[in-house]
């Protein structure tokens, strides 16, 4: 048996490490300030709220602590929302990727109908769905929607003709020409777009919630703390906006990023 | 199958007045033009020529891979509509799915056969090639020449009627060339099937072919069909040799 070694990646522990810091000093040093600042002033100023207080709200503060029934109703509607989308999206993507008569039929359409700005189908989709959770679901979908079906299609436009004859010569039934030709062939393109959509989906869900307003949900909370000049409340739910997207991200780079290790040394 | 005589004539690969003409900017540019060949079953075929001369082309008929064309080939009697398993292909370069293992990528081509069977030719045509060790390797992970195998055992696994061979070789140092070169004509000759190999190399063409077609471009035709009755081993020395070997690289002189 000979050993086959995948290319690994050479880390500079040393360097990387002063890197961190080095793009760490500037957060650290605002949020120290932010720390320090508000406790030296002789009044306490509404806009400017200390560090330590924020960090409890969502622990001691009564309205502070609704934070957390909202973190869990905003995660359930991104999930559901970005899954919808998503599905919707890679379904459209294979069709107009794998066949060119739906690809001449819905294509252009498909193309004219993404040039709407997001937000602008906010009144339209209250107006189908009303005010409830039909339309934040609907919002969070669409913004998920258009990338994941972009790049699903664009990857299975970019898998090689000579992979096609490929499957021509081996005489691939249809069945495994979708699992052993076009979707590993379009999975980098694909990932891509569940990765932008991941991005846009989590926009469309704070911005959906924000804009529409009725129920519970991070960017209703944060709506909310805003109209009763809560500035602690708000910042507490930026907070929490920018920790999920980011977890988000890294979450699904964990996940997905072993199925594609077969790209390996591409040139 | 079909009901009569079961001569070479009927079983083998018939070629007659095929052309092909691509449109280049809507201008229509021949490349295959009055093509007659006939390819007996289990015979070696060697074709030379200048690059774009039609050969590739002409491999990409006889697999049925190029739909629109004038003229008949049928392989058995039967005319040629589109890509079988009766006909393998190895291209040039070896266009494995990188996302596949080895065993994987030979796997493409059995699909419907019982998986012993199918784990069978795998092993066989992965040990036929010297890739043992390499079953689970993806594509990045082998050199040019070991992928180049993979592709060949690919090709042998699904075992074709008629195997055909577009220059699959030319990339590989001459050391494993040479070795490729004769486990594929043993492999041939064992198993009696009928090969097809577009080639720059004169002297191999001749070494092995049971006849060498010369090709001469714009358009593509067929020059010269010259026999090659030499027993194997052949004396590349010899004197009938190298009197064959003058009379193809005179045909390839235009």
């Amino acid at each position: 048996m000979t050993d086959i070694t995948i290319g690994t990646v050479k880390k500079a522990p040393r360097r990387g490490a002063v890197r961190i810091w080095r793009g760490a000093a500037l957060p650290l040093a605002l949020l120290g300030a932010w720390a320090i600042v508000p406790h030296l002033l002789s009044a306490p100023h509404p806009l400017l709220v200390p560090l330590d207080e924020v960090l409890a709200a969502p622990f001691t503060d009564t309205s502070g602590r609704e934070v957390w029934e909202s973190l869990v109703q905003t995660l359930l509607r991104y999930g559901a929302g970005f899954a919808l989308g998503a599905v919707a999206g890679l379904a459209l993507g294979l069709l107009v990727g794998a066949s060119g008569l739906a690809d001449r039929l819905i294509s252009p359409s498909f193309n004219a109908v993404r040039q709407i700005a997001l937000f602008a189908w906010i009144p339209l989709l209250t107006a189908w769905f009303g005010n409830g959770e039909g339309s934040k679901l609907a919002f969070i979908a669409l913004s998920a929607f258009f990338p994941v079906a972009l790049n699903t299609h664009d990857g299975l436009r970019t898998i090689g003709r000579g992979y096609m004859e490929v499957a021509a010569v081996l005489k691939l039934s249809w069945g495994r020409r979708v699992t052993k030709l076009l979707l590993p062939g379009a999975l980098p393109s694909i990932f891509i777009g569940l990765q932008i959509g991941l991005i846009t989906a989590w926009l469309g869900t704070v911005g959906g919630e924000y804009m529409i307003g009725v129920g519970r949900g991070l960017g209703i909370f944060i709506a909310e703390a805003r109209g009763q000049f809560r500035m602690d409340l708000v910042l507490v739910g930026v907070i929490f906006l920018a920790l999920i997207g980011f977890a988000a991200n890294v979450a699904f780079r964990r996940l997905f990023e072993p199925l594609i290790r077969w790209q390996g040394a591409r040139p | 199958m079909s009901l009569t005589a079961d001569t070479d004539a009927t079983r083998g690969l018939r070629i007659r007045n095929v052309g092909k003409t691509y449109r280049i900017e809507g201008r229509p540019l021949p490349v295959l033009q009055n093509i007659h060949l006939d390819i007996g079953p289990g015979e070696f075929v060697g074709i030379v020529g200048a690059s774009g001369c039609g050969k590739s082309t002409l491999l990409r008929l006889i697999i049925g891979l190029e739909a629109d064309y004038e003229g008949e080939i049928a392989l058995g009697g039967d005319p040629i509509g589109g890509p079988s398993r009766e006909r393998g292909i190895v291209f040039q370069d070896h266009r494995l799915f990188p996302w596949l293992t080895v065993t994987d990528n030979i796997a493409l081509g059995l699909e419907g056969l019982a998986a012993a069977e199918v784990r069978e030719r795998i092993a066989e045509n992965i040990e036929l090639v010297g890739l043992q060790g390499f079953e689970n390797a993806y594509p990045h992970q082998l050199s040019g020449g070991m992928a180049q195998r993979a592709a060949i055992a690919r090709a042998l696994a699904m075992r074709p009627q008629i195997l055909v061979l577009d220059e699959p070789l030319g990339a590989l140092d001459s050391l494993t060339r040479v070795r490729l070169q004769n486990e594929l004509f043993r492999i041939g000759r064992q198993s009696r099937m009928t090969m097809v190999l577009v080639t720059h190399d004169v002297e191999e063409a001749v070494y092995r072919s049971d006849k060498v077609v010369v090709m001469e471009p714009r358009p593509g035709r067929i020059k010269a069909t010259i026999p090659v009755h030499l027993d194997h081993p052949r004396q590349r020395g010899s004197a009938e040799f190298v009197n064959l070997r003058e009379r193809v690289y005179e045909a390839l002189q235009y």
